[in-house]
């Protein structure tokens, strides 16, 4: 049955691996052993005490942070690629990585870059679990297409814009966003981050926006605006500047003819 | 890595992540569900470490559930079954229903339903193409002495209801877990999964 009407949709598929699938040659998976590896900068610093630490992940909540956060000041820890490729090689190929900034009062900001695999979100979670370790509470934010939302029964449209909370067990603080329903799920990157602080019991809530398209503008973050401002920290600018236009990643960034 | 809302209607688990353990008292059972595939780098020591735990906690019989590749039937395994099981030894002498299937069968392998897993004789390897860690699993239980079973569907990319109702049904017959003629009950989390229903605003 055909869901979108004239739309071209990319194609989705569960499967994880092509023909390699079933091959038992592991020098093959040995030759990209050390391909994509992240490595921490050696300039890390771990506070003991975090009041909050802040991870964002997708180019419309990168967005948001770019146009309405208060200054970031200089990243303490930078999150890159390493491997068989060289520095020339990897700045040729613009790799941004994904940094750490120390915020006013014991708040860290972790900005994922966009050019995170899927495959990485183990090895990234472990990277930043030591400053996660000391957080008295972790934020996800997350962004994903409209396109991506489940509904389970015929409803009116959903809005262009919305958001949707998934919490830890322990978490207690309030959550200021309705729950994802069923059969909607979250993967890679947030979904890492969430599954690790429910296993080691730190207190953490994620939410993703769903929204269809990722252009930065005052209304398409005015979700997240509206969640800072109900938040304890003063995190928000008092003017937000919208012009500085981010790239989107790699997700769906439109379903209409290319 | 997948985390989602709790796909049973039991709602005092907040959310489920890419592996879930469950256990049931009733009949002495773990199910250990994997939801997201496993990377093919750390699939050994996965592999590994999940034999070591079995064999911890002194679990008699392992049986690993899979889907597998539809388009690499070749013709005669089109005709064939649609559920196939590759089977140790071991495990084959502890359950009379897969005993009577083994001996009923054809002796063709393309159209068996049921491989009894033999590693001193060919083929060594069972092909179980897209089925993830099925075969580094099944071998590593034989090498450990695990008596094992796979179950393999043929399905494809898409809507898999059937092929796991299916899947249920076939592994029911051989377990003896349930009446035979039961419904098997979906889970919340199924309704919409496969495509939501068409906008309204279309109308």
């Amino acid at each position: 049955m055909a869901t979108f009407f004239g739309e071209v949709v990319e194609r989705s598929s569960r499967a994880f691996w092509g023909d390699e699938s079933d091959s038992e040659d592991d020098v093959h998976s040995e030759s990209h052993k050390n391909y994509r590896n992240l490595e921490v900068s050696s300039s890390a610093i771990i506070p003991s005490t975090i009041k909050l630490f802040l991870v964002v992940h997708g180019p419309l909540t990168e967005g948001f942070i770019e146009a309405c956060f208060v200054d970031k000041g200089v990243p303490i820890v930078e999150i890159k690629e390493t491997g068989t490729e060289d520095n020339e090689q990897l700045r040729r190929r613009k790799i941004k990585s994904s940094v750490i900034y120390h915020l006013a009062s014991d708040i860290l900001l972790c900005i994922c870059s966009p050019h995170l695999d899927i495959a990485q979100s183990f090895d990234f979670t472990e990277k930043i679990s030591p400053w996660m370790k000391n957080a008295e509470q972790v934020i996800i934010l997350t962004c994903s297409h409209i396109s991506g939302y489940h509904i389970t029964r015929y409803q009116n449209d959903p809005p262009d814009i919305f958001m949707k909370a998934l919490r830890t067990n322990n978490f207690i603080y309030p959550v200021l966003s309705d729950r994802l329903e069923q059969p909607n799920t979250v993967k890679g990157i947030p979904a890492a981050v969430l599954t690790w602080c429910q296993t080691f019991k730190i207190p953490a809530v994620l939410y993703i926006c769903y929204a269809r398209n990722y252009e930065v503008d005052s209304d398409s973050v005015k979700l997240f605006v509206h969640l800072f401002s109900k938040l304890p920290f003063k995190l928000l600018k008092e003017k937000p500047n919208f012009t500085n236009k981010l790239c989107g990643g790699s997700e769906i960034s439109s379903t209409l003819y290319l | 890595m997948v985390d989602s809302p709790s796909p049973s209607k039991n709602l005092t688990r907040v959310f489920h992540h890419c592996r879930n353990l469950f256990y049931s008292e009733q009949w002495k059972m773990v199910i250990f569900q994997i939801r997201s595939p496993i990377m093919q780098e750390k699939s050994q020591d996965f592999v590994d470490r999940l034999i070591e735990w079995i064999k911890e906690n002194s679990i008699d019989k392992i049986v690993i559930l899979t889907g597998i590749s539809d388009y690499m039937r070749n013709d005669s395994e089109i005709v064939g079954p649609s559920v196939k099981s590759v089977v140790s030894p071991t495990f084959a002498e502890k359950c009379e229903a897969l005993k009577r299937l083994v001996e009923n069968q054809t002796s063709d392998p393309q159209t068996q339903s049921v491989i009894l897993y033999d590693a001193s004789q060919e083929p060594k390897k069972i092909s179980m193409h897209g089925g993830g860690i099925s075969w580094k699993l099944f071998n590593a239980c034989n090498v450990g002495g695990v008596a094992a079973l796979v179950l393999m569907k043929y399905c494809s990319d898409g809507d898999n209801i059937p092929d796991a109702v299916k899947l249920c049904t076939y592994l029911n017959t051989l377990l003896n877990l349930v009446p035979f003629d039961c419904d098997w009950e979906s889970p919340p989390s199924w309704t919409g999964m496969f495509g939501n229903p068409p906008q309204l605003g279309l109308y």
